[in-house]
């Protein structure tokens, strides 16, 4: 078969179409898809890897920040006491007055401890809390006359010991009240209040001072040897020999006042034997 | 005849051969053209697949190396170091939201200044005996004896010079009878006449708190509680509260404003908005919660 010169050309042309069809499609296509899918893929990864290069770089300074911001935590921790300790804080307070010439204390009292929680927005209660205690002190003053020569101490030292306490421990320590009252014989009594604040943190973050004035029992060991209950021996004379009612003897004193539950009939003439030695009623 | 059809023939099988040597000559010229354009087009289409080939194998050798790096220890110890600094942070600003508002309560119960006694105790007039004092939540009441009724006065009049009260009442201030007691002329005229009673009360501050708080169920806090106490009347301002940057660089956006507890309406946080401030005077305790909620940028907008 003869083709002509045309027809010739368009056979080259359409083999060579084909040529290119099937290179294009069948190879160079699919090898181009692969590249943008590999290029994408590179792309989503390398992404990636910027921002978790960035984080890796943040860590640093994020570090920074941490510190930061613990030093701030810290910080506020250490603004009140760890531990509410009544007899280190009662012996602190009453020290300073002391050391300013009001070592006549002649009450000291301590409201119960409360504790202040801390309601969350989501209207649970945080552990962490403030806890608080109130001691109260009253102080007598001094005439400067009274037997002993002792020099006269007022206001102007109450007031120094009051601006000691102040200035000592001012974010954990609250004097809430002062007041004075004149005996109107020379000497006046003054009264004190002190608000104590600790934290109570389970999860504190900071160590706190243990050489702390106001958690620090200083004053050594006492001795032991203390009993329970006045002996005899201790009754006061005036009270020694009233007719009391005692459980115990064999024979009561008959007193209308002081016999208990036990009647007590007396004779027409009573004789002080008679009222060592009643008659019991028959039981 | 025949000689001449048998030439006639021959000639055309002549031609014959000569179109046929023609088109066979044409046609190689032509196999030989389209050889080389397909030889031109394997090699060009060669390369060009090859080059693809090629860059697809670079680029998914270094998918491999990323991978690879990506999955290291080192690399993934590094980021879970970022996740274990984050937990802390979390952790630690939890921590400090609660000390501060615990401290911020502290910082803002009722104590005395003993510098008041000492404006007090110089204030006193020189024939005024104070007998009684009291300080406690914010007021002070002086009791005493005095020559005339003129002197408790003074002494009031000496407060306000030191602008030591917002307000002083005279509770009391009477005449002293000693007709019954017994006393030697002398000490009768060195008993003072008068006794007096008097209440100031000091200038009462209060605290205002301003806590930011991520909007969310948990409300989980942003930073420590920011206290502050201030007298009656004072001013208190808080500016730059439209968006709040958390230390890992992270965006809030201000969506809601409680005070003590109410949320204010739509109109007044727009205008809150607008300042970028939320001001007030001070005439009481006040409580207020600034709610952000996490900044999401679109097409470089920050909604």
């Amino acid at each position: 078969m003869k083709l002509s010169k045309r027809e010739t050309i368009m056979v080259i042309a359409i083999v060579f179409f084909l040529l290119i069809a099937g290179f294009w499609f069948v190879l160079l296509s699919p090898a181009q898809d692969a590249l943008a899918l590999a290029q994408a893929e590179y792309d989503i990864i390398k992404g990636k890897d910027e921002e978790n290069e960035s984080i890796i770089n943040s860590v640093s300074t994020l570090n920074d920040t941490l510190n930061e911001l613990k030093i701030n935590v810290s910080t506020i921790e250490d603004s009140l006491l760890p531990e509410l300790d009544n007899e280190v804080i009662v012996e602190h307070l009453a020290n300073i007055f002391v050391d300013h010439g009001l070592q006549y204390i002649t009450e000291i009292t301590s409201d119960p401890i409360i504790t202040d929680n801390l309601l969350l927005s989501d209207g649970s209660y945080s552990q962490n809390s403030v806890q608080w205690v109130r001691i109260n002190l009253k102080i007598s003053g001094t005439d400067g006359v009274t037997e002993g020569g002792i020099p006269a101490v007022g206001y102007e030292e109450f007031i120094e010991a009051v601006k000691e306490i102040e200035d000592e421990n001012p974010t954990t320590i609250h004097i809430s009240s002062i007041s004075m009252e004149d005996s109107d014989y020379g000497f006046q009594y003054f009264l004190i209040s002190v608000d104590v604040f600790a934290f109570n943190l389970p999860n504190r973050i900071s160590s706190f001072d243990a050489t702390e004035h106001y958690i620090v029992w200083d004053r050594e060991l006492a001795e032991a040897g203390g009993i329970f209950g006045i002996p005899y021996a201790d009754v006061q004379d005036s009270l020694d020999g009233a007719i009391y009612f005692k459980p115990f003897a064999s024979v009561q004193a008959a007193d209308a006042t002081n016999a208990g539950t036990t009647e007590v009939t007396l004779p027409t003439e009573t004789t002080a034997q008679d009222v060592l030695t009643p008659t019991l009623p028959a039981a | 005849m025949a000689n001449s059809k048998k030439f006639e023939a021959s000639k055309r099988d002549m031609n014959f051969f000569s179109a046929f040597s023609s088109a066979s000559g044409q046609i190689g010229s032509y196999m030989s053209l389209t050889l080389i354009v397909v030889l031109a087009f394997l090699i060009v289409g060669g390369g060009v697949y090859a080059f693809v080939f090629l860059q697809t194998r670079a680029i998914q050798s270094n998918i491999d190396i990323l991978n690879a790096k990506m999955e290291s220890e080192a690399y993934q110890s590094e980021l879970a170091k970022f996740s274990e600094v984050n937990i802390s942070m979390s952790v630690l600003n939890q921590q400090y939201y609660e000390v501060s508002a615990l401290y911020s309560r502290v910082q803002n119960t009722d104590k005395i200044e003993s510098s008041y006694m000492d404006t007090i105790y110089s204030s006193v007039p020189s024939d005024v005996i104070i007998t009684d004092f009291a300080y406690t939540d914010g007021t002070v009441i002086l009791s005493g004896t005095a020559d005339s009724y003129y002197s408790p006065l003074d002494m009031i009049a000496n407060f306000s010079k030191s602008k030591l009260f917002t307000n002083v009442e005279i509770t009391n201030i009477a005449q002293v009878d000693n007709s019954a007691q017994v006393m030697t002329p002398e000490a009768l005229a060195a008993a003072k006449d008068y006794t007096f009673t008097l209440q100031g009360s000091l200038k009462s501050t209060y605290a205002v708190l301003i806590s930011r708080l991520i909007d969310d169920v948990a409300t989980t806090p942003l930073t420590a509680v920011k206290s502050q106490t201030l007298g009656v009347g004072e001013q208190f301002a808080e500016t730059g509260v439209n968006t709040f940057t958390s230390p890992d660089g992270t965006t809030y956006i201000l969506s809601r404003i409680s005070i003590d507890d109410v949320f204010i309406s739509e109109a007044d946080l727009s205008e809150i908005k607008l300042s970028d401030s939320i001001s007030g005077i001070v005439s009481s305790s006040v409580d207020i919660k600034l709610y952000y909620t996490l900044s999401v940028t679109t097409g470089g907008v920050q909604e």
